[in-house]
Parts: structure tokens; sequence; C-alpha cells
């Protein structure tokens, strides 16, 4: 992408996006000032077309910043933000104010409420966009207020994911035109997580330079290094398959499949990235002090939001064996790589 | 820090090469049995090399004037890509065609390149790398083999060992120590051409667990060798061998390994219907990982091909590429094991047998994991 955008980007939330912001942010304390020194940057509506005022970047323009977003460990549904504005204005829904979160597929238990569980940063969301699934009584998209539902944090300490619920889905105003809200979320939470493992890698190795144990720097062990090594390498790739995810197809639509790769790969990064930093770091790196707690404590919960590695190797799986082509590679290039279209 | 890989696409016009190269592959492979399919580019057959060099398709990034097609990084990427991706025997020009031929484009004089290159794209010359030794594996740099200076050229006296396809080959390009001892570690060390035909060398092969001999003892005694046998300029070797290593270890070789064994397995269960939701998200991970290291190598090639040496970024691409390769028949031997009684073919058994037996020497071939990892945090300022 444009280095000069992604690097604003980079200064602003470097700014605005603080570790403290964040613990307050997690504490409860109100994200009105973060939104608006965001919105004000006019990010938001990066990915919006430029007739309708927005940046006009695609999906695949906008990856560095759904990776700074992870990077920054940005309190907001930043990247769902820019996602949701986009499709909205391609429907001419009015854009509602504040931040957007997406829902993973939406369940219903009654035939007509709308019950969504585990929604990243759901708490904080000021409209969210709920995906019709085959477990969903609705059969269209929908975008609800966050105002007239029924939101319940879960307990779990300093997550910003929440259950939200509306007693009737006619309250929700439908979006007309399909889009892969699961895969694009899971692509661009891929994004995320590559970024807050760039954090975790830099911060990690800056660690392990300081920390001097039996008269030496600890990354001067080998044993340490070679952990470190391959921290680098499931970043790197974690990168690399988020980018790839945020592709589009020659149609300019996004590539589901491709978006698999990116949140399957992420994922079964996380966990290795998250048990090395710690590993390295020892003790200070779990206290609530020490900043390291505030990109791992994501990465974890991440890994599994909008499906895990599993659920997303499985859907490749299933093409790649429904697949009658004689190789691998023939799946594999007009899956992942066909070429795309520029914007 | 290691500078960040960005996506890129392979060029238009090295993708026009691969409908051509797709074609004349499948039409080979069909005649392949599967567990030669297994052996990748372990695979060696002269016959198949030749026949690739008259359609133009060996030494492609050498110049039209040696008899190349002049072609970029990315249309060898397209070219290897489809040689393994379709489990074709390519071993026998391998070495030329991947090290050698560069090399002496690079490095050799007018003369050199004259008599070498040409002999390259024909698939006449096929070449071997001397680089171990029996006191030296990781570490290089204590190579003991020397040449000396004599009144019309060089002495080669020492060993080389674990040189793969020696037996087979025609050339040599050698690391040996020109001056000094090996207390001297990278200075003093150049690269000899060396032609194994001459009086003096011995080949002694070696046979491996799969029953296969690939590597070689060779040894030289008093070989004589011309001044012409001198590679580059004398005590660059090391410099000389080290600029290689970019172009060793980024390739889909470095992933696609065990592709030919994955083709057969899926086969199977296609053929069986016997995928449970188990192995359909092994399959997925296996393919998840190749693309990602597919985008990955793709970076690579650009930063290749802009001239650049991406020695960090390609010591990434092996070492998680190799470990996806060993993954892949522990995945395979699980899924059929846990399916006892299932009538599984000798074929795809003898297949899954080999690559688990010599797949620990994918991440020893061109430079060991833990090598790899201390490059790697090299690049990431810990050394």
């Amino acid at each position: 992408m444009d280095p000069i955008l992604y690097d604003s980007f980079d200064r602003l939330l470097t700014d605005v996006s603080t570790p403290q912001v964040i613990r307050d942010v997690e504490a409860g304390k109100s994200t009105q000032t973060l939104w608006q020194q965001i919105s004000e940057s006019g990010f938001a509506d990066a990915m919006v077309s430029e007739e309708a005022g927005g940046g006009g970047l695609s999906l695949s323009d906008a990856f560095g910043l759904f990776f700074l977003c992870g990077r920054h460990a940005v309190p907001l549904p930043l990247a769902q933000t820019m996602v949701a504005r986009r499709v909205l204005a391609e429907n001419s829904i009015d854009i509602p104010d504040g931040p957007i979160a997406i829902s993973p597929l939406a369940v219903a238990h009654a035939s007509d409420p709308v019950e969504c569980r585990n929604v990243p940063f759901g708490m904080l969301a000021q409209a969210v966009i709920v995906p019709h699934s085959s477990a969903s009584s609705h059969t269209q998209d929908l975008l609800f207020p966050a105002a007239t539902a029924t939101r319940n944090g879960t307990g779990v300490h300093g997550s910003l994911q929440a259950h939200l619920s509306w007693s009737e889905s006619d309250s929700g105003v439908v979006i007309e035109g399909a889009f892969p809200w699961l895969e694009v979320a899971a692509a661009i939470t891929a994004a995320q997580m590559a970024g807050a493992m760039d954090t975790v890698l830099n911060t990690t190795v800056k660690y392990a330079g300081e920390r001097s144990q039996f008269g030496r720097p600890i990354g001067k062990f080998q044993a340490v290094q070679q952990q470190l090594s391959v921290l680098a390498e499931l970043a790197t790739a974690s990168r690399v398959g988020a980018e790839l995810g945020c592709r589009l197809l020659a149609d300019g639509t996004p590539n589901v499949l491709a978006a698999a790769v990116a949140k399957a790969r992420a994922s079964e990064a996380a966990g290795t990235v998250v048990s090395i930093a710690h590993g390295v770091h020892a003790a200070m790196g779990i206290t609530e002090e020490y900043d390291l707690q505030i990109y791992t404590r994501r990465l974890i919960e991440w890994r599994t939001d909008y499906g895990s590695a599993g659920y997303w190797n499985r859907r490749v799986g299933d093409a790649a064996l429904s697949s009658d082509v004689p190789s691998t590679l023939e799946f594999m290039l007009p899956t992942f790589f066909a070429d795309i279209a520029p914007h | 820090m290691i500078e960040p890989l960005t996506l890129t696409s392979v060029p238009a016009h090295a993708e026009a090469l691969r409908p051509a190269v797709r074609e004349f592959v499948q039409t080979y492979t069909g005649k392949v049995p599967l567990e030669e399919r297994a052996r990748s580019w372990m695979g060696f057959d002269a016959d198949f090399s030749r026949a690739l060099a008259e359609r133009g398709w060996v030494g492609v990034t050498l110049p039209k004037e040696y008899g190349g097609a002049g072609l970029d990084a990315f249309s060898r990427f397209v070219l290897i890509e489809e040689l393994l991706g379709n489990s074709t025997p390519v071993a026998a020009h391998w070495v030329a065609d991947r090290q050698s031929g560069p090399l002496i484009l690079k490095f050799g004089t007018q003369s050199q390149k004259d008599f070498y290159l040409p002999r390259i794209c024909r698939a006449d010359a096929f070449f071997c790398i001397g680089m171990s030794e029996p006191q030296s594996g990781s570490d290089l740099a204590s190579v003991r083999t020397r040449a000396t200076r004599t009144a019309n050229g060089w002495k080669l006296n020492g060993q080389k060992i674990w040189t793969t396809n020696a037996h087979r080959s025609h050339y040599m390009i050698a690391l040996v120590r020109t001056s000094g001892s090996s207390e001297d570690r990278n200075k003093g060390l150049s690269q000899m051409i060396i032609d194994l035909s001459a009086p003096g060398v011995t080949v002694r092969q070696i046979r491996d667990l799969t029953g296969d001999a690939h590597f070689n003892e060779v040894f030289f005694e008093d070989v004589e060798l011309g001044e012409d046998a001198l590679i580059g300029s004398e005590g660059s070797g090391w410099d000389q061998v080290t600029a290689e290593l970019a172009f060793e270890r980024s390739g889909p070789e470095r992933f696609y390994s065990a592709i030919g064994l994955f083709d057969v397995w899926l086969a199977y269960l296609r053929e069986h219907h016997s995928a449970d939701a188990w192995a359909r998200e092994l399959a997925g991970r296996i393919v998840t990982h190749l693309a990602v290291l597919r985008a990955m190598s793709v970076a690579v090639t650009e930063q290749l091909a802009r001239g650049d040496s991406p020695i960090l970024a390609a010591a990434l691409v092996k070492d998680l590429g190799t470990e996806l390769e060993q993954f892949i028949p522990f995945a395979i031997s699980e899924e059929l094991g846990r399916h006892p009684g299932h009538k599984v073919p000798d074929g795809l058994l003898r297949a899954l047998s080999y690559v688990s037996q010599i797949c620990p020497t994918y991440s020893l071939r061109g430079g060991t994991r833990e090598i790899l990892r201390g490059m790697i945090a090299r690049g990431l300022g810990l050394r």
C-alpha cells in the first residue's frame, strides 16, 4: 500500500492507541476521545469510495491498515468499521455513527429474536452487522443499532467481546448485497493478529537483549535465539498469509478461500508465538504492568474469533478434496493466486 | 530486524511459460511410478533432463548467446514450480541449472562461460557441489581439501563427502583451501571446477537408509588442474558461496519436496471416498501452509529478480518449508494408520515410507535448521 498513508496511520495510532489508553478502555472507560481522534483522521472511511467522500481503498489496499490496528491493539473495531462502512455505502445505507462490529454467524433459539454470541469488540460497538447463516432465523444480512440490544459482557478479564441480542429481527436494516462477512472478518482478524505478532516479536527481541542472566543478555544464548527465530518465522508467515487473505478475485470480490488460508495460518501460529514470547519473558511477561500481555491476550482471543485454524483448514480441505485436478499445484494456483483486479 | 516480505504476483511474462511446461511434464508424469514421483528433485533421469533441454528449459536464466533462454528469476520459478509440482525427476541437471550455471556466468572467465554454459543448457554437463568434508559439515569454513599452485595450474588433494550425485555428474564445483590453514577460517578459500573423470579422482557411493545411493565420497589424490579450474577470484570462495545461498534456499524445492506424496494420498482419499472430517482438516492444513509458503517464496523471488540477496528471508522460507515437508509424511501415516484394515495400495505405502525415511535430509541439505535459525537470530540483532 501507499507508504505515506501507512506511515501516517502508524504515527496516528502510536499517539492515540497507547498502552495506557488500551488499559483504560479495558477497565471500562469511555472510548469517545479515542473514536473522535480516529474519526477526525478520516481513516474510518478509508475504504469508502472516493465519490462518497472516502479513501477508496480496496480490501487488498487496506491490508496495511488492518495490520497496524493489530500492531497497536486499537481497542475499537476499527478494521471492521472500515469494511462495514464500505459495504453499507455500496448498499446506499446510511452509515451509523461510531464503531461497527461484525458478528460471527448469528444463531437463533426462537423464531424471531436475534442472538449474537461472542461478538469481537461488541462492548464498544454502536452498530453491529449480523450476517445470516443456516442457523439464523433471518435470511439476509442485517445492520442493528447497539442501542436497542441487550448487551452482556463475557466476564473474561479485559475482554472487549460481548453477547448481543435483539428481540425482533425486523428491527435491523437489511443489507441487500451479498457479502462474505465471516470470511472477510476472518481475514482482517488475521491481519490484526499478524500486527500483534509483530509487536510481540519486537518486544521480546528487545527484552532478550536487555535481560541478563549468567553474566550476559539472555538473547546471547543459542537456545533463546532459536526460539526467537521461530517466533520471527511465524510472524512473517502470518503476515504474508494475512495479506494473501485480503486479496480480491478478478471480479473485485473477496477471495474467500484465501481468507480461509489467512485465518488458519495466523490462528495456528498464535499459540506458539504466545508461548515463546512468554517463555522468553518469564514471569515478567504475565504481569499486568508489562505491555506484552496486551498483545498476547488478544492473540489468544482472536485465534478463535470468526473460526479457529481447524474450522478454516476444514474449509480449504473440503475444497481441495472436491476438486478433481490431478495435482495440488493445479488446485492452489487458481484458488489462491489467480490474478487480481488492481483496485 | 528482518525486512517484511511483501506479497507479489508472478508477472504475466513468467506465467506465459506455464501452460507449455505443464503440458509437457504431465505427459511425462503419467509414466512415472508412484514411488519414483515421491523422490521429487532427488529423482535422476538424464533422458528427461535432455528432453527438457531440447525444449530450452535447462539453464533458462542464462543468456541466449550461451544457449540459455535469457529469462528472469520469475520465469525459472514458474518452470521449476511446474516440474516439482508434477513430480518430475530433475536431479540430473538440477545443480547446474540452479547454482553452477549462474555461478559461472557471474564469476567465470569468458572461456569458462563459452565452455560450460552451452553444455549445461544442452544437459550435456551435470554438476555436483563439493562442500562437506569428513571434518567439515555446518562448519564449512574449516575445509581442508587443498589446491596448491603448480607451474601450469593447481594440484588438488583431499576429500569431499555427502556429495549428491557425484557418481552421475561430469563436474564438481568445490570449495577448497588455496592458502593458509583451517585456522584461517573463511580466508584463503576458493572455488574450483573439477572434471570428475580426471586422473586421481575417486568417487565412492554411499548407500542410504532407503536403499538409494545418491551420496558419495569423493577423493582427490594429486589431481592436476589447469589454471582455468579456478572460478572467480582466488581467496573469494567464501563470499561466492554465500552469494549462492539465497538462490538455494528460497525456491519451491524447499516446500514442494513432499507434494508428490501428498498428491498420491489425496488421490487415494478421493478414489475411496475415505476422507473423514479429520482427514479433510489435515489435508486443508497442508494446503494452507503450502499456499502461504508459496506466497513467501514468490516475494523472495521478487527480491532476487531485483538483484537483491535476501539471505535472511530465504532462510526463513527454507526453515518453515522443510518443516512442512517433514510434517506431510508424518500426517499421512497418522491418517492411514487411523483405519486399520483398510487396503492401502503398496505404491502409496512405498512412496510414504520413502519420504518418511529420507525427509530428515530436507532440513540438512542447504544449511541445517539450527544454522538457519542462527542466521535469522543474527538478522534480529541477537548475535
